[in-house]
């Protein structure tokens, strides 16, 4: 370890040391609130007491940051200094092993990830099982659920009432009678051997068809361009002249270094154009010129620039004829309907509506003279690095924007080589089909994991109907109806090949750090069903709104208390992750719970729990590798010894590497060193540009499918939505542009929140004070309603209310309102307001496409609040801690 | 005499606040106590246009200022102070309050024209960034700096951040007029409007400081 960091540490006798004392003892009080929960400050909650102690001998431990940012562009470096086995400071990547150079960036970890002991050390831990007061085998009481009391009980009398009411729910209805909260992809971070188990007895039942990521992109990349998750890397991406980017606001979501690598891009000449309803973050660093649009809207403005360039001849035909098929008549696959073409399409020459670009304004509230001018500027520009952040697919028929986004990069010579892009991933990340480095399976390293019998033949993230032979083998709900669909006792479309799926659920299992009745849209109905079922067991390290509505609530190790892997979910470093401290409280594993049960039940414990925990970092180091280019080429990262894997007392095998196991254990993680045009500079499509008679697209024509009737036979089969082969604008009546009521005159949207990753990191109190949970709203509505910065605001839809302070700008496009995702619902059970901002609960149960959630546009209305509800600033709310447990 | 002094691009800035948080929990500040925020400026209007009801926006723009305390050359807190708890060092410029004989009059925070000063309630007193004194006398930058996902801050010896980044301009919105000749070099925004001409505003909640 460098002296720097060794020095830095002598900081510690100035600076506040928490103490294991005081904050075990915090949930004393502690006051209550009116949904019967228990809460104490969180305000104030370091201790002050450790100045000018002396520092004690302590030691560095790499503590990446396993917070979930979206989708692996921007696991970060943490280190921390751990005294007496607590840990007492953070540092980042800062200079103490590396230079900062653009072709070895350091991995500089955000608020978020500098929060990482506040966060892992948080009063609202969950800290002893216990059970719910109320609760009794005979007598569930459900609708007490969330407002009882708790008592605190021994792990044995915990597992002997879960293995009890698993077996009863097992016995009677199968595995098919619990649901389980979670994703059925079990990785890294959220391995969660129960789901093993499940499996292990006939399959866990999930909602997981589609994601709450995604949007609706997958199949749309698929089926019109043959790739998938395809997307430049950071140095890649340094060679377009104009970044044109829809949605984007990286800053949030892809923190660490993503918004970084764009600044670069514009400090070398690049310009940067984003088109959002608000100025976000992103945008007011670093974009050149931001367009203001109504949220949802982004197909229309583009139909928009596309009819001018059409008009005016000014996109790219000779691409298209090489290329594409689909774009006009001339160019139609064979048995398409001619007229069905997207030129004719665009100047209405069938449907008599020219979507000009005085149609696009009334429509996206972007100015017709703005739409010619950027389409003029669009087809001057050679090189284009086009991107869509996946939000902007999270309409209804969300497939048809993606399917206009392409044709229009297609229109102006994008993807077509270095600088010429069309992603939705933005730059090459962890879920990049060849990231540059990766880390083992520590998971499922020896192939063992009871695979998931319930799971479809697949289509991404959704069933593969043609595939499918006995309708009744499987089960996969559709997550953005799957509250209703459990109270309806049935989920799906009667066009489906074999009708709707009955759903017969006595159970539910919360945990594999899922908060699911806080992730999916409409929570109320989520708290209405959980009230509903015989019994709830949760397992999490925090008393999430997921297992406050739980009957039973087990503290689970965080990845701090687990460790040792060799991790990563990013494209360009492997971290070592140490165990930092030892599980808190009375935390176990999930592995510990999920063998324990495994045993009460009379299962072979090794077909559930495949391996031990040093198997699982073992497996995680043998497997770490380094591409040596971007055809999937890898050699092994680590050199392993025989004393090596004799040290970890398990079967292996020596291999030669890169790096020694304890080069890599000290230094904390591996990054390859990138230099401009190197072998990993990873160009998108670039076989099939270079040589498009040789190097044939992965799709049905072995071309771009402007008109895709693959995509729209799969997305229609589905049910959800009906979208037509090549990309329209697409009216709904009951959300965004043009759904809007008198009573509901307002669009939401819901950003990330740079004070949370999803749900994750809520609780933290100098998150909370940096990045209150706000309604954020225009000027001009705010000013029409008589609201100033910071009145508290009541924000109603169909489906929920919630309490909020409004955050004024002129940044914020008029017509629409935003609220932050992830917020942890709060019930004020009086009057049924979440006070805490959840934008679940104002979101509609609205699945989309090919099981995309249609999150964007839900109408709402803000209004000044008069009631009687008063809000302590987010920074000084209590938290919620489970009454009756001291 | 040295004086160190920090750098900082606006133009850059996301508001992301690893500066403000990275200091928060590293030095365990309280609720309330910051010793670097960052302050968000935004500008702009918007006209309805009748005949098609869109809203056009009228000189819409933002931006991030990240403040922490300046070390001024003429510090009006160390004037202010009654007690003489606040002394401006005389090898490195670094103004910091002594804890030991602060009493947390506020005095401070009234004459500072930045508001660096921020009360540490449960002590009693009022405390501020001493950029990282022990840190830096090791070599190293302050937390702020080393931590800037934008490379956004940097830190050193003031005339040495002038040559590297010319002379940059303080006197932006929402910062006031010069009066105290802070140590910072701030590369203004794209669009910054200077002190005094604003038309603008904080968009920042109270509860944000």
């Amino acid at each position: 370890m460098s002296t720097i960091l060794t020095e830095a540490s002598t900081q510690r006798a100035e600076v506040s040391r928490r103490s294991f004392v005081k904050w075990s003892t915090l949930a004393a009080g502690s006051l209550a609130i009116s949904s019967g929960l228990v809460a104490c400050s969180n305000a104030g909650d370091t201790d002050v007491g450790g100045n000018g102690q002396t520092a004690q001998a302590g030691v560095w431990k790499t503590a990446p940051c396993m917070n979930n940012c979206s989708c692996g562009s921007s696991r970060c470096l943490l280190k921390a200094w751990v005294e007496d086995g607590v840990p007492t400071r953070l540092i980042t990547d800062q200079g103490q092993y590396d230079e900062d150079s653009f072709e070895y960036l350091q991995k500089r970890a955000c608020a978020r990830g500098r929060a990482q002991i506040s966060n892992t050390l948080s009063a609202d831990r969950v800290k002893y099982p216990m059970k719910r007061k109320g609760w009794s085998p005979d007598a569930p009481n459900g609708e007490m659920r969330g407002k009882d009391e708790w008592e605190r009980i021994s792990w044995d009398e915990a597992m002997e009432i879960l293995a009890s009411e698993t077996k009863k729910v097992l016995d009677a209805y199968g595995t098919r009678g619990i649901l389980t909260t979670g994703y059925s992809d079990i990785g890294d971070t959220y391995y969660d051997q129960m789901e093993s188990l499940l499996n292990h007895l006939g399959g866990a039942l999930h909602h997981d068809w589609g994601t709450v990521s995604l949007g609706s992109w997958p199949l749309v990349e698929l089926f019109m361009t043959g790739g998938l998750f395809d997307a430049p890397d950071y140095l890649a991406l340094q060679l377009s002249d104009l970044h044109f980017y829809f949605g984007c606001n990286w800053q949030a979501n892809k923190s660490g270094n993503t918004t970084y690598q764009l600044a670069h891009a514009r400090e070398n000449g690049a310009k940067i154009i984003i088109v959002d309803p608000w100025l976000n973050q992103t945008a007011q660093g670093v974009a050149d010129e931001w367009v203001p649009i109504r949220p949802g809207t982004d197909t229309a403005f583009v139909l928009g620039m596309a009819y001018h360039q059409i008009a005016n001849d000014l996109h790219d035909q000779a691409y298209l004829d090489t290329y594409c098929v689909g774009f006009d008549a001339d160019h139609m696959p064979e048995g398409a309907p001619r007229e069905e073409n997207f030129k004719d399409y665009v100047l209405g020459t069938h449907d008599g509506e020219p979507k000009t670009p005085e149609w696009a304004a009334a429509i996206s509230g972007v100015p017709a003279a703005t739409i010619r001018r950027l389409a003029e500027e669009v087809a001057a520009t050679e090189k284009i690095a086009f991107f869509a952040g996946q939000s902007t697919t999270k309409i209804p028929a969300g497939e048809m924007f993606g399917q206009v986004f392409y044709t229009f990069a297609f229109m102006n010579g994008s993807p077509g080589g270095p600088g010429s892009y069309a992603s939705w991933v933005g730059l090459h990340e962890g879920m990049s089909t060849i990231p540059s480095v990766k880390s083992g399976d520590s998971s499922n390293g020896k192939g063992l994991n009871p695979t998931n019998p319930l799971t479809p033949p697949g289509l991404v993230t959704s069933p593969n109907w043609a595939e499918i032979t006995d309708w009744d083998s499987w089960d996969k709900i559709e997550f953005s109806e799957c509250w209703v669909s459990c109270l309806a006792g049935e989920y799906g479309r009667d066009v489906w090949p074999g009708g709707k799926k009955p759903l017969d659920i006595h159970m539910i299992y919360t945990g594999g750090y899922q908060n699911a009745l806080n992730s999916l849209p409409n929570t109320l109905k989520a708290i209405e069903f959980f009230r509903t079922v015989d019994f709830v067991v949760g397992m999490n390290p925090y008393f999430c709104p997921s297992v406050r509505y739980a009957d039973l609530v087990l503290p689970i190790a965080t990845w701090w208390e687990k460790g040792e892997l060799a991790w990563t979910n990013n494209s360009d470093v492997v971290y070592w992750a140490d165990r930092i401290i030892e599980p808190l409280y009375e935390s176990r594993t999930e592995a510990q719970v999920t063998a324990e049960l495994a045993e009460a039940l009379g299962l072979d414990v090794s077909k559930v729990v495949t391996m031990s925990p040093a198997e699982q970092t073992y497996y995680s180091l043998s497997g770490a590798a380094y591409a040596t280019d971007t055809a999937g080429s890898f050699s092994p990262l680590l050199t392993i010894t025989q004393e090596d894997i004799d040290a970890l007392g398990v079967e292996g095998t020596p291999q030669e590497g890169v790096m020694t196991l304890s080069e890599f254990k000290e230094k904390g993680f591996y990054k390859p060193r990138r230099a401009r045009d190197d072998a990993l500079t990873y160009i998108p499509q670039a076989a099939f540009i270079a040589d498009p008679g040789g190097s044939p697209a992965a799709t049905g024509s072995g071309k771009f499918e402007i008109y895709c009737p693959t995509l729209s036979a799969v997305v229609n089969g589905y049910g959800f939505s009906v979208i037509a082969p090549i990309g329209k604008w697409q009216f709904t009546p009951d959300q965004g542009e043009g759904s809007q009521t008198e009573e509901y005159p307002l669009l939401l949207w819901t950003p990330h929140s740079l004070r949370r990753m999803h749900t994750v990191n809520d609780s933290v109190t100098s998150l909370r004070e940096a990045f209150p949970q706000e309604c954020f709203m225009s000027t001009v509505d705010a000013e029409a309603r008589g609201i100033k910065n910071g009145d508290l605001v009541l924000m109603t839809s169909p489906h929920g209310k919630v309490l909020r302070p409004a955050k004024v700008m002129p940044t914020v496009v008029p017509g629409a309102v935003a609220l932050q995702d992830g917020a942890w619902t709060l019930i004020d059970e009086a009057t049924g307001i979440d006070i805490a901002g959840n934008p679940n609960i104002l979101q509609a149960p609205a699945a989309s496409g090919q099981g995309s959630q249609s999150w964007t546009g839900t109408i709402c209305q803000v209004e000044k609040y008069t009631g009687d509800i008063k809000l302590e600033p987010d920074k000084r709310r209590a938290l919620v801690l489970p009454r009756g447990i001291e | 005499m040295a004086q160190y002094g920090f750098y900082f691009d606006s133009d850059k800035c996301t508001g992301c606040k690893t500066c403000q948080v990275a200091c928060k929990e590293t030095y365990g500040l309280p609720v309330d106590t910051l010793w670097r925020k960052v302050l968000n400026y935004q500008n702009g209007s918007w006209t309805l246009d009748e005949a098609t009801g869109i809203y056009e926006p009228d000189n819409i723009f933002g931006y991030f200022i990240s403040m922490a305390c300046n070390h001024c050359a003429a510090p009006a807190c160390v004037a202010s102070c009654p007690v003489a708890a606040i002394e401006k060092n005389g090898d490195t410029g670094i103004v910091s309050i002594d804890a030991e004989l602060c009493i947390g009059c506020g005095s401070c925070l009234s004459a500072c024209p930045y508001d660096a000063p921020s009360l540490w309630e449960a002590r009693g007193i009022y405390t501020k960034c001493d950029m990282c004194s022990a840190l830096i006398a090791e070599g190293d930058k302050p937390l702020c700096v080393s931590g800037c996902l934008m490379r956004a801050l940097d830190f050193g010896e003031l005339e040495e951040l002038k040559s590297l980044y010319g002379e940059g301009d303080v006197e932006i919105e929402p910062l006031p007029a010069d009066s105290t000749g802070p140590s910072v070099v701030l590369a203004p925004h794209r669009r910054a409007q200077k002190t005094g001409e604003g038309t603008g505003q904080l968009v920042n909640l109270p509860e944000e400081f």
